[in-house]
């Protein structure tokens, strides 16, 4: 999604999606990282092409943003979309994850982590990957994206390594 | 581009996690990994790494949408409306 429609969309619905979330016991803040949330995962199933929308980009983030909220305060019931269970799951264990974790991320260096961020959560093409990275064409993309997942996952077994022998 | 045995390897792990295998493939990598404990390992640390690059492109996300929450809280008229819905 392109920066202004976004800065619109938020624009139009956070308001709405404060005053449900005010209306169901919340306070700003959480008016806010709930609508969030629901952002986040509307922006996902859009990049991944599994957006479905029947009324309107509104109804859909303030029904997410619903779900949220009761599922956070074990208000719901329902099962969450297989998508959304792996999207709280995966937040919450981040909150918990130690900081360092990130440290073996940047290891491989911040053009790999925004080249493997385009790929894996923004979707975007090897091809419009190796335009915008400078690439020479897909084929050293290709090699390049493979060479950074390497170099994080060998940091992350020696980790794991030490780990083992120190814990 | 020549490519190293060790990204190969990469590759078709990522082809296996990506569920793009075919049936005959996969049975024959999960073979594989059955009886190479370091495969195994391997495959669990990728499956891992993917992991890390979708929170850390979540933390992105929510820093690039906390920014825009800061520029809408500048126009006057969003911020009087919260600010009332809060009141």
């Amino acid at each position: 999604m392109k920066h202004e429609s976004l800065v619109e969309l938020y624009r139009e619905v956070f308001p709405e999606a404060a005053r449900l979330i005010k209306r169901l016991g919340g306070n700003p803040e959480e008016a806010k990282d709930t609508f969030h949330d629901a952002l986040l995962i509307y922006l996902e199933r859009e990049a991944k092409g599994t957006l479905q929308i029947h009324t309107s980009a509104k109804a859909y983030l303030l029904g997410t943003a619903k779900i949220l909220w009761l599922h956070a305060k074990n208000q719901y019931f329902d099962p969450l979309p297989e998508d959304v269970e792996a999207f709280v799951d995966e937040e919450n264990e981040a909150a918990d994850e130690d900081k360092n974790v990130f440290h073996y991320l940047l290891l491989a260096g911040e053009k790999c982590l925004h080249m493997l961020k385009a790929f894996y959560y923004d979707n975007l093409s090897l091809q419009q990957i190796a335009a915008n990275f400078g690439f020479n064409g897909v084929r050293s993309a290709t090699v390049q994206k493979h060479k950074c997942i390497e170099k994080i996952r060998t940091a992350l077994k020696k980790r794991n390594v030490y780990e083992e022998r120190f814990n | 581009m020549y490519m190293r045995n060790d990204l190969i390897e990469v590759e078709q792990i990522e082809k296996y996690l990506s569920h793009q295998m075919s049936g005959e493939k996969k049975a024959q990598f999960e073979t594989r990994m059955l009886l190479d404990g370091s495969l195994f390992e391997k495959v669990e640390a990728q499956k891992h790494v993917h992991k890390l690059i979708r929170i850390f492109s979540r933390r992105q996300q929510r820093n690039k949408l906390e920014s825009v929450y800061q520029q809408l809280l500048r126009e006057p008229s969003f911020a009087q409306q919260l600010k009332n819905i809060f009141a």
